[in-house]
Order: C-alpha cells, then structure tokens, then sequence
C-alpha cells in the first residue's frame, strides 16, 4: 500500500510539471477533436503524430499520446448522443440510448452521465492499472523465449477471435502483417529479406507509414465512396445535470461498467469496444426496465461509457507489463515507445518509472481536464461536426504525408503509404479486418526471435512450446479460443453480436 | 482496362473468393522471394525438401534457423488459409450489389502522396505540400479551383507554422532544386 502511494507520488510528480500537463492536455484536447470528427480514428493520428513526439522526452511523449486515445473516446460518445454518429466504434453501443435521450430533449443529462461515467470509470481504471501493473511485470520477468512465443500467439489469436467478420480472413490478416514485418534485415544473419534491394528497406517498412496508410489513408479511400453531407441535425441542449432519479439510476451500472470494462480491457483485440458492448449487454439482462433500453434508458448510457473508457486505459497494462500490444492503439503506442528507444515489457517500471507511473498518473488528470473541455465546450465540439469533409481529407493527407516522411526523412515511407492505404482499403473492401494485420505487423520480428531462442535452448525440440506449463498453458488457452470461434453455434453468436454493434 | 474493372467488380461480389485469391498471391510472392528462382522452381518440379536446399534465404533446421524459416512457415499457413477462402468463395452465392470503387478518390489520393514523397526532398516543405494539398483535393467530386486554392495555401501556412516552426521538424522549407530562385539554405 505504501509502495503504491510512493508510486503515484512519483507519477504525480512527473505529470504534474507544467510541461506535461501542457502535452496531457493538447493530447486530450486533440483526442476529442479526432473522437467528434468521424474518419480519422486514433490510431492513424497517433502514427501521424510520431514524429513530433520523437524529440520529448519519453514520458512526455507517452502521456500526450495516450491523451489521444483516451480523448477520442470521450469524444466519440458527444457525437453518439447528440447525432446518432459514433465517432469511435467503441461509442456505437452508447449511440443506441444516448440518441433517443436527446430526441426525447434529454441530452444533457446523457452527456453528463457520460461523462461522469469515464470520469468515474477512468479513475477507477487508472488504480487497476498501478495495483496490477507490478505483480503482473514482476511475474513476467521469469518469462522465457518459449513463453513469449506463445504469448503472442495468444494474443493474436484472441485479436483473431475478437476481430468482426470471418475468423480464417483475420487469421491471414495476421499472417500477411507478420510477414510485412519482417521486410529488412534479418536481426540473427544480418540478410536482407523482401527489400528488393532498396537500402531504405533494411531497417524495415517504416511502422507509422503502415499505420496510417491502413487506417488512415483506406478511410478516406472509403469516405470517399459516397460523398454526402453529412446532415449536422443538432439537437439543443438544455440543463445538463441529470436528475436526482437519473442519478440513482446510473450508479449500479457505471460500478458494473467499470468492473467490466477494467476486465476486459485487458484482453488482447478491441477491449474498449467489447467492454461497451458486453456492459450493455449486461445492463440489459439485469435491469428491472429492461423494455427502456433501446427507448433511451440512462443505464444504456452510463454502464458502456464506463465500461468503454476503463478499457481503454487498462488495454495499457499488457502493453506495458508483458510488451504485447492489446488493440492497434496499443500497437502504435508500443511503435512510439521504440521510437524512442524504450522497448516495451516487464522491464519498463523498473527501469524507467517516471515513464511508467508518470504516464499512469497523468491518466487520471486526464480524465479530469476531459469532463471540464467536454461539458461547458460541448458546443463548439458539434460545430466542428459542420466542417465539409472535402475540407478536413486534405488537410488528413498532408498530415500524414509530413508525418510519415519526417520520422526518417526516407521518400520510400511515403510510397508505403500510399501501398498500405490501397492494399488496406481494398483488403476492408472485401472484408477483412485491418487490426490483425497491424498487430501482425508489430510482432513479427519479435515473434520470429523468441520462436527462434526457445528453439536453441530446446536444440530444435518442437514440444518446449508444450512441456513447460505456463507456456503450454498459454498455448492451451489459443487452441481453445480458436476452436471455440469455430464451434458453429459460438460462430452464429458471434456474428449477431457484431452486427448488433454496428 | 475495361476487363481489369469489371474483374474486379465481380471479386468485389464474391469476398472470399477474392481475399482468398489475394492470399494466395501475396503468399506466392512472400515464397517466391525466401525460395528464389532456383528454389520456386524447385518446389515445382522436386518438392519442398530440395527447394529448401536451394533456397535464397537459407532456412536452416529447426535447431539453427535461417533467415527463410519463418518466412517459409508463414506462407504455407497464408497459402492453406488463401485456399480454403478460394473453396468456399467458388461455392458461395455473390454477395450482393457493391458500391462502386472510388477510382477518382484513389487516383488523386494516392498521387498526391506518390508525388509528396518524389518531391519532398528536392522542392522542399512548402512547395510539395502546397501541390500535394491541391493534388489530394481533388479526389472529391465536390472541389472546385477557388476551394482547393484556398485550402492549398491555408494548409500549407498551417503546415509551415506548426511543424517547422512549432515543432521543428527537421524538413527544409524550399529544396535544393529551387535553389537557383530562393539560394541555398
């Protein structure tokens, strides 16, 4: 307990300096600009935005990038509510209730309840992570080469199972992103493998260029399909405070939410969207007004909201404690750590604990600076929403064109974006899911190494991957994953629970 | 080019007949660089055993492995997954109308990020922002000169303001090939 308390102590102080509460909040400021806009996610603005974090320090970069992520989920819930237009995927499950409450002129009190939920649920989320972060990080110090090996492939195997759509398309996604990453040199034989003999290509595709190429650049190839106004109905708020009886109401289910979401949060592929989706779930089984919900229930809103925004901040924690990137965010995250030179694992609270606890404390002020530029700025946050978007892309393209090119000064980065942005629309046009094959892309090298170190110390002995228990339990847990996304009645659930959410 | 299209529009009917072919493909091309030309034709004509012999990227044995030994095992997987997709997208029914693909959007999206990363060390910052911007816009069937002018030279002030002079990233604002009109520097 102590411990912990010197701790957040140590993260307070390094987020509390004036420098850091600036870059926390550009981060959260931005966050929600990105969170409202629709066709621009965080994944491809923190790709962009690597460069410029390349020259702060660590801490400060990680805590405006993670002001990013955790502001576009605010954000995407404001437009969810008031225009029935989640910004973030993971705001498509608040969209169902929020946007009936501001039909029936209850907007106000949805927004607040959002609002206070994250709060509540960001709080709560940020002690999960600094009471489970070290025993978690101290466990996975005694991890081994066979261990990792299987970690990830666990990891990628429940991004499989997580991802929307056909389990064998995600599985290849996986495959192709692993393969991608290993263009470049190879680490053990220093040969150089698919650079075509371009030297810019020995040190690997550039990881921003991909990124955002993927997710940035296909999106607007998509947007771009249907070109129509978008039609910015705004609904007027009146009174914000939610009423007495609103407020009792949403107790229950932001504690359920929390819970819920720190959970599964946790888990590798798509937490914050799988916690808002399953908390309303929940909501929806347990609640004496369960024919509300769907008409503008206020639990429709507050438990997914909690849930959503306590996922998105425990989704750190594999990150940070094993090295094993969660969703794409937490990809491109792992991509900004090692761009500055940090490389992600149980070693990082040891050996850089500013870093760790400064980007953990400056959750929480986060948390607080996003109540107070969302409530009182709601407004000037949906005028935004009045922008053209043939406006906002090429201000898009130039960003992520100065933004891929100024990470190695290296022309070839800009030809991968604009490679990845049509492989990747036309892979999203057919129906794939485009984070596998970022996840797959991250790992690669470093599943190709430890593959390779657990062999040497088995001499060549497949079964080390089975005969030491936690990895043989780790395997276990993705075959059983695998095979349970195969069983034909769990596949059919699977596939309702998707397009449910969309 | 009328035949590329409407393959194309055909694979955009049936999703998994065309993933499973793209699969394919990539793992095709993925093999045929860890095998080389002796290796892939080995594969063809004395198996697997031999073209790892022959292989460009050694492969090693499990023990002690080469560069071409994930590789390898990552095509098979992609390869097998590829063909499963190509089975059941033959057998499936098409999936219904598709939008069309937005050949405008990609055309200019796309050239605009082609010619960004051609220029942007001979021209220089301002300069291939300004074009590319003016380039990019135009992927919208709702631009007009006036419009994309505007945004062309408000993005590009923007641009310069914050990432040059705010965050200093390290681009020069005019190339060396525009040296003889600006001097260099």
């Amino acid at each position: 307990m102590e411990d912990l308390l010197g701790n957040l102590g140590l993260g307070m102080s390094v987020a509390l300096t004036a420098h850091n509460i600036l870059f926390c909040f550009l981060g959260v400021l931005l966050g929600t600009l990105i969170g409202v806009l629709p066709g621009v996610g965080p994944v491809a603005t923190i790709a962009m935005l690597l460069p410029i974090t390349v020259g702060f320090s660590p801490a400060t970069a990680m805590i405006m990038l993670a002001g990013i992520y955790y502001g576009a989920q605010y954000g995407g819930s404001t437009t969810a509510i008031l225009m029935n237009m989640p910004g973030e995927p993971s705001s498509s499950v608040t969209a169902i209730d929020g946007y009936k409450m501001a039909r029936k002129g209850r907007a106000g009190p949805a927004l607040a309840t959002a609002a206070l939920g994250s709060f509540f649920a960001g709080t709560v989320a940020t002690l999960v992570i600094a009471v489970f972060a070290p025993p978690l990080a101290r466990y996975a110090l005694k991890f081994g080469p066979p261990e990792y090996f299987s970690l990830m492939v666990l990891g990628l195997i429940c991004a499989v199972a997580l991802a929307h759509g056909s389990v064998i398309k995600a599985l290849g996604m996986v495959i192709l992103g692993l393969l991608f990453g290993l263009v470049g040199a190879d680490l053990f034989s220093g040969m150089n493998r698919f650079t075509f003999g371009i030297r810019a290509l020995s040190d690997g595709l550039s990881f921003a260029a991909v990124a955002v190429g993927i997710f940035g650049i296909a999106e607007i190839l998509r947007n771009l399909e249907n070109e129509r106004e978008r039609e910015a109905v705004i609904t007027r708020i009146t009174g914000l405070m939610p009423t007495k009886d609103d407020l009792k109401r949403i107790v229950a289910p932001i504690l359920r939410g929390t819970f819920l979401g720190s959970l599964l949060g946790v888990l590798p592929g798509g937490g914050s969207i799988l916690a808002a989706f399953g908390a309303y779930t929940l909501e929806k089984r347990i609640s004496k007004r369960a024919h509300e919900f769907g008409q503008g229930a206020i639990e429709g809103v507050a438990a997914p909201e909690a849930a959503n925004n306590a996922g998105a901040q425990t989704s750190f924690i594999p990150l940070l404690t094993l090295g094993v990137p969660a969703n794409p965010v937490m990809a491109v995250m792992m991509g900004a750590m090692i761009l500055q030179g940090i490389i992600p694992g149980p070693a990082v609270i040891t050996r850089n604990p500013d870093l760790f606890w400064g980007v953990i404390a400056s959750m929480w002020i986060g948390n607080a600076m996003l109540v107070i530029l969302n409530l009182p700025l709601i407004g000037l946050w949906v005028r935004l929403l009045t922008i053209p978007y043939y406006v906002m892309f090429p201000a898009i393209i130039a960003f992520a064109a100065i933004g891929s090119y100024s990470i190695g000064s290296n022309e070839y980065d800009l030809y991968s974006l604009a490679l990845f942005g049509a492989l990747g629309y036309v892979l999203v046009r057919v129906g794939c899911e485009p984070a596998p094959f970022l996840l797959g892309f991250v790992l690669g090298p470093q599943m190709e190494e430890h593959l390779r170190r657990a062999l040497i110390i088995s001499r060549g002995d497949w079964s080390v991957f089975v005969t030491r228990p936690l990895s043989a339990t780790l395997m276990v847990v993705a075959a059983v994953v695998l095979l349970v996304v195969f069983v034909p009645q769990i596949a059919k659930k699977r596939r309702t629970v998707f397009q449910e959410e969309t | 080019m009328r035949d590329v299209r409407s393959l194309l529009q055909t694979g955009l009917h049936r999703h998994d007949l065309m993933v499973g072919l793209i699969f394919i493909a990539f793992a095709l091309f993925f093999l045929a660089q860890t095998l080389g030309v002796v290796g892939f034709v080995a594969l063809f004509t004395e198996g697997l055993a031999a073209a790892m012999l022959d292989a460009a990227l050694p492969v090693g044995t499990a023990r002690r492995m080469g560069p071409g030994f994930f590789p390898l095992l990552l095509t098979g997987l992609l390869f097998g997954l590829g063909a499963i997709l190509v089975v059941r997208g033959v057998r499936a029914t098409p999936d219904g109308a598709v939008q069309p693909m937005p050949w405008r959007g990609m055309l200019f999206i796309l050239g605009a990020t082609l010619f960004f990363g051609a220029t942007v060390r001979g021209l220089g910052l301002v300069p291939t922002t300004a074009i590319a911007v003016l380039v990019a816009s135009y992927a919208s069937q709702r631009m007009t000169l006036r419009l994309g002018l505007i945004l062309s030279i408000v993005l590009t002030i923007f641009v310069l303001a914050v990432f040059h002079y705010g965050f200093g990233l390290p681009l020069r604002v005019t190339g060396p090939w525009l040296d003889f009109v600006f001097g260099p520097g």
